[in-house]
């Protein structure tokens, strides 16, 4: 049996919801067999088989939500092959989704979630320190564009691709290469973090035009590399928030203003 | 603040914060779209839209930078980024009066923090209610009764946008009248403070982002870069499209050149 160009369409707008009902217990289980519902209509007119299927799809499932319509389409096409009689077929589909389901988090998480999306939110920012006025306010869009374009585009096309090569999908995501682009994302986005630096103290805050109160340049980058330091010997961000706070407090009532 | 904007804020909180794990994930729930999006909001009640925006923006993106790393892997749940921008941003620009930009911005990016962590809060317990509601789905299959996936997905986004609305209303409703209490009996020695935290707490957002980077062999070419950008920003009357252009080749470069080493090796 195969699935319709149509029933794979509308499991990719589902897969947009696929963390709709995430929980501690089974994870992305609901998300999974609300995304399987239309293939399991098509494949199972009985509803007591369709239920039997519907039952074994709420079974615990957890992936990167991104990577996840690789796993989707794969397991779209071996469901379709068990609902035309082939022998393992319901056990191909959780073959499937446990051995694709981690690899494929690993990798999302660290291209996506600890990269992609920090390096688009870097740029985003840097937009709005950097760009002229009254361009800097486009800076949500500039990072929403450039977190969207790749993201979309992998949701978008991942099912087919996953349906198209089904266990052997894994080949498909190897061959992105994603780990080198990863090394290359985070190199720019540390580049661009000195780029903003070197440039805060001159351009002056957003709305005020207000230029940075310390007058040297270079004891404010010194100050950067500090702290910068001090996150390196795992200081948390927090307890430096604070004592940046106190020093500020006690610099402020040291100084006559 | 009135209870007709808190109403409309609150709601918007609620919408943006699907998209942070139920929804889309397209991320507009980010800080920095947030910050914008409420300043927005704000300056157009106050017939100051791009002003308003900005002044959000900028808080925005300083919660932003200061929660890059955190990321939601596995069953992590991180500081909840709408509420938490929200609030920096509307205290940002509902507190600025009397030349207090930088420290209104300053202390609402203080508060951001416990306002993050109990949105994080409230998201666990809402995850806790999502797995009964999962569980009970499943009793229903077992029973052979017939069980509407949609109709339980669209429950579990309700109690999502039900916690985010419930959360900001909360953080806005209390947060910021006592902000403004705060700056409003602050010393003038501490809102001086306040002042210099706001470019403090931008360093410090960047040497966070530095750090989730780190890259022995990058800082060479970042601190490089921060200095030429320095000399040229301070020293030479360069315009403000040439830093612009100069940050994004120098860092197109260095990432491509990156790119394409870790390729090489990969062969």
């Amino acid at each position: 049996m195969t699935l319709s160009w149509e029933v794979r369409f509308k499991t990719t707008l589902r897969s947009l919801f696929l963390q709709g009902a995430w929980n501690f217990d089974r994870m992305q289980n609901v998300g999974w067999a609300f995304c399987f519902e239309p293939a399991l209509r098509a494949l199972y007119p009985d509803p007591a088989r369709r239920a039997a299927a519907l039952k074994r799809h709420l079974e615990l499932f957890n992936t990167h939500p991104y990577m996840a319509g690789y796993i989707l389409g794969a397991a779209l096409k071996a469901e379709a092959e068990a609902a035309g009689g082939a022998e393992d077929g319901e056990e191909r589909v959780a073959r499937i989704k446990s051995s694709l389901a981690p690899a494929l988090a690993a990798v999302g998480d660290a291209f996506f979630w600890a990269t992609l999306r920090p390096a688009s939110a870097l740029l985003g920012v840097a937009w709005l320190w950097l760009a002229p006025h009254p361009l800097h306010l486009a800076a949500p869009l500039v990072f929403l564009a450039a977190y969207n374009l790749p993201g979309l585009w992998l949701r978008m096309h991942s099912i087919q691709v996953g349906y198209e090569k089904g266990e052997g999908v894994a080949m498909h995501v190897a061959a992105l290469r994603l780990p080198a682009a990863t090394e290359g994302l985070r190199m720019a986005a540390l580049v661009l973090v000195g780029a903003v630096a070197g440039c805060l103290a001159r351009v002056g805050h957003p709305e005020t035009g207000a230029r940075v109160p310390i007058v040297d340049n270079f004891l404010f980058l010194g100050a950067g590399l500090s702290m910068l330091l001090l996150l390196r010997l795992a200081v948390r961000p927090v307890v430096l928030l604070v004592l940046c706070t106190l020093g500020a407090l006690i610099l402020a009532m040291a100084i006559p203003g | 603040m009135s209870p007709l904007v808190l109403l409309i804020l609150s709601a918007l909180g609620g919408l943006l914060g699907l998209d942070s794990t139920g929804a889309l994930q397209v991320m507009v729930s980010r800080p920095l779209v947030v910050g914008g999006i409420t300043g927005l909001v704000l300056g157009c009640l106050a017939g100051a839209a791009e002003s308003g925006a900005a002044t959000g923006l900028a808080a925005g993106g300083l919660v932003e930078l200061l929660w890059i790393g955190g990321l939601p892997v596995g069953s992590v749940v991180p500081p909840d980024g709408v509420s938490a921008a929200m609030t920096a941003a509307a205290a940002a620009v509902l507190l600025r009066n009397g030349g207090a930009g930088e420290a209104a911005a300053a202390i609402g990016v203080l508060a951001s923090i416990p306002v993050g962590a109990l949105g994080a809060r409230a998201e666990v317990i809402q995850r806790l209610l999502t797995a009964r509601l999962s569980a009970r789905a499943e009793c229903a299959v077992e029973r052979g009764e017939a069980v509407s996936v949609g109709g339980l997905l669209a429950a579990a986004l309700g109690l999502a946008w039900l916690r985010g609305v419930l959360v900001c209303a909360l953080c806005l409703g209390l947060g910021i009248p006592a902000l403004g209490w705060i700056l409003g009996h602050l010393p003038l020695d501490g809102v001086r403070a306040l002042k210099w935290c706001f470019w403090l707490f931008w360093l410090l957002g960047l040497a966070v982002a530095a750090d989730h980077f780190w890259e022995r062999r990058g800082l060479k070419y970042a601190a490089g870069l921060a200095l030429v950008l320095a000399i040229l920003g301070t020293q030479y009357d360069v315009s403000q499209q040439m830093i612009l252009s100069l940050a994004v080749a120098g860092a197109a470069a260095a990432g491509l050149w990156r790119w394409a080493h870790a390729l090489r090796g990969e062969e």
